[in-house]
């Protein structure tokens, strides 16, 4: 009866409403956000190469960038670990509308094999529904019927084992959860028959048995997709997507996601089980701040352990870039400019313009005492952890939190007065 | 012949920017190479081999960095105590604070202009103005204050020089010792 009812067709007047609904044009903040540095939007042009993140990554790790010597070259793509692989907007339309706004306002760290994460703008709520709006404007309204039956779930959980599921997913939370087979036995082995990304999107069979494929083969699927780093963690599919979403995706999936050759049937009961499966509640630990240091501390250590490893990419000379200082100096991802150059002592000394339009030293001490460098710091480890920390914004932005050790570093550094 | 040559590399398409830029073009271009180097010879109070470098900087490459060459060549100057014109160094750090009112580092080289053209009272003000908002980029805008101040306040502007470079003379004056 259900079916019946869900399965009919559109009347003449409901088809003719949906040929009517407005188009979404999100275009302006995609541009304003600059998502095209990281992201493929249908329809959006993408950035630029010299600002487009990722294919500079790629470029510099495969050894294809055309500047630099080759000493030069091969000592950057050390440096290499993060957004080189970035989730393709393409296959956005398989999501909730509101979990995209939810997360653009609030991103969570979803793909725990992925250093970077979505990064937290300053968006506004509107814009973020406009987005998402765009983003799923192309969805198709499932018609079949979510399997919530215990029968269905427990089969699903059978199949999510068979399946092997878990070489790519983590399911944090659930029974079925299970990070060494994740993170040991192989997550290339879904892909190890994958020559070209095209291959991914065709039904050749590329299901290897565990322990199969030669040390070769790993390192080969690693290094040319490595997109199993893409996985998202399936402890979130339930607030993503409906069931019926999963189910579909399973059955046809896009993108990054080999196709398992899933029989419809089994792809419900594997949807019924994400959707449904009970999920223990996460531990949220983020003070781990230390102690100052007893032992001095300089600039030259601060420099190379934290400010010249992550930050002065987007707080840049801009002098340096064609005036081009990034995101955190001259602005950028819809921030407006706040001066803020970490590449020397002088320039990180000298201040940042604040929301008020003024100067204000990066080392002023909050009303708790913490520097407001440290604080921001401090507050990335508070995001990873899915919070928020009002009015502090963590940095870096999108990227694994500095370790505890060198924010340890900075805050002694700035305790003992910042010695250069 | 050699103006058009001279025309046709001024309006040379600019080389891409990229983002990540301080890695990218500081290993890449060789002028950036040559005025980073010139930045490190200016922190470790080596003035000398700064001025050597700065000559060999390309003039006009493009107008970041040709901004970035007459700043450092300003404060190379102002810094050897030579041959200086200090009311040209000050006139340049005016126009300079004028034109990129949120850089605080302009503010301090401006201070620091002032008191080395002998205008104590403004030097101070400026200068206090960097110190009451703590943003002072390096040591010399401390060691100005120092020279025009007394007792404990001098002794304080001291200290501070002293935290702001790697140089153990610097910030030591007739009679006072630098405390770190």
């Amino acid at each position: 009866m259900v079916c019946v009812a869900a399965c009919r067709k559109p009347t003449k007047a409901e088809q003719a409403a949906l040929a009517e609904k407005p188009r979404v044009d999100a275009t302006a903040l995609f541009v304003k956000f600059e998502c095209t540095r990281c992201h493929e939007i249908p329809n959006v042009a993408p950035a630029p190469r010299d600002k487009h993140c990722v294919q500079c990554h790629q470029q510099i790790h495969d050894g294809t960038f055309e500047l630099g010597s080759d000493e030069v070259k091969e000592r950057w793509k050390g440096h290499i670990h993060s957004i080189r692989w970035v989730p393709s907007l393409a296959a956005a339309d398989r999501l909730r509308a509101d979990w995209i706004r939810d997360f653009l306002l609030h991103p969570h760290d979803v793909r725990p094999d992925l250093e970077a994460e979505m990064p937290r703008l300053d968006i506004t709520r509107d814009e973020a529904t406009q987005i998402a709006a765009q983003l799923t404007q192309n969805a198709e309204s499932s018609t079949a019927a979510a399997a919530t039956e215990s029968s269905n779930i427990s089969r699903g959980e059978d199949l999510f084992r068979n399946f092997a599921c878990g070489r790519c997913h983590r399911f944090t939370g659930a029974r079925a959860d299970n990070p060494p087979l994740t993170e040991t036995t192989g997550r290339a082995l879904p892909l190890l028959a994958v020559a070209s990304p095209d291959d991914l999107v065709s039904d050749a069979p590329r299901y290897m048995p565990v322990g199969s494929e030669t040390p070769e083969q790993r390192i080969a699927a690693n290094t040319v997709m490595g997109s199993w780093a893409l996985a998202p963690d399936l402890r979130f599919a339930r607030d993503r997507m409906t069931t019926e979403a999963i189910a579909a995706w399973i059955a046809a999936p896009r993108g990054a996601m080999p196709s398992q050759h899933v029989k419809p049937d089994d792809a419900n009961d594997l949807a019924a089980f994400i959707a449904n499966t009970p999920l223990e509640p996460t531990s949220v630990t983020t003070n781990g701040r230390l102690p100052l240091l007893a032992r001095e501390v300089a600039w030259d250590e601060v420099e190379q352990r934290v400010f010249k490893k992550v930050c002065w990419h987007c707080h840049a000379t801009a002098d340096y870039a064609m005036g081009d200082g990034g995101p955190g100096d001259t602005g950028g991802f819809g921030f407006r400019a706040h001066d803020l150059d970490l590449s020397t002592y002088e320039a990180i000394s000298s201040g940042a313009t604040g929301d008020d339009g003024k100067i204000h030293s990066v080392f002023q001490k909050l009303p708790d005492g913490t520097p407001l460098l440290v604080a921001h710091l401090i507050a990335r480890h508070t995001e990873e952890a899915g919070g928020i920390v009002a009015g502090v914004r963590g940095m870096p932005l999108g990227l694994p939190p500095i370790s505890w050790e060198d924010i340890q570093l900075v805050d002694t550094w700035i305790a003992q007065g910042r010695q250069r | 012949m050699r103006r058009l040559a001279l025309l046709v590399g001024v309006l040379a398409v600019p080389s891409l920017a990229f983002p990540c830029d301080n890695a990218v073009s500081r290993e890449t271009s060789e002028n950036i190479k040559l005025l980073t180097d010139t930045e490190r010879m200016i922190a470790k109070e080596d003035l000398v081999s700064a001025a050597k470098l700065l000559k060999k900087v390309h003039k006009n490459e493009d107008s970041r960095t040709e901004a970035k060459r007459q700043d450092l060549t300003n404060i190379v100057t102002m810094r050897q105590h030579g041959e200086l014109d200090v009311a040209a160094v000050v006139v340049f750090f005016q126009k300079r604070v004028k034109q990129e009112s949120q850089n605080w580092q302009y503010k301090a080289l401006l201070g620091e202009a002032l008191f080395e053209a002998g205008k104590t009272d403004d030097a101070k003000k400026v200068l206090l103005e960097v110190h009451g908002k703590d943003v002072m980029p390096d040591a010399h805008g401390y060691l100005a204050l120092a020279k025009m101040s007394n007792g404990d306040e001098r002794a304080e502007f001291l200290k501070a020089c002293a935290k702001r470079t790697k140089s153990k003379t610097l910030c030591v004056l007739d009679g006072d010792t630098a405390a770190k």
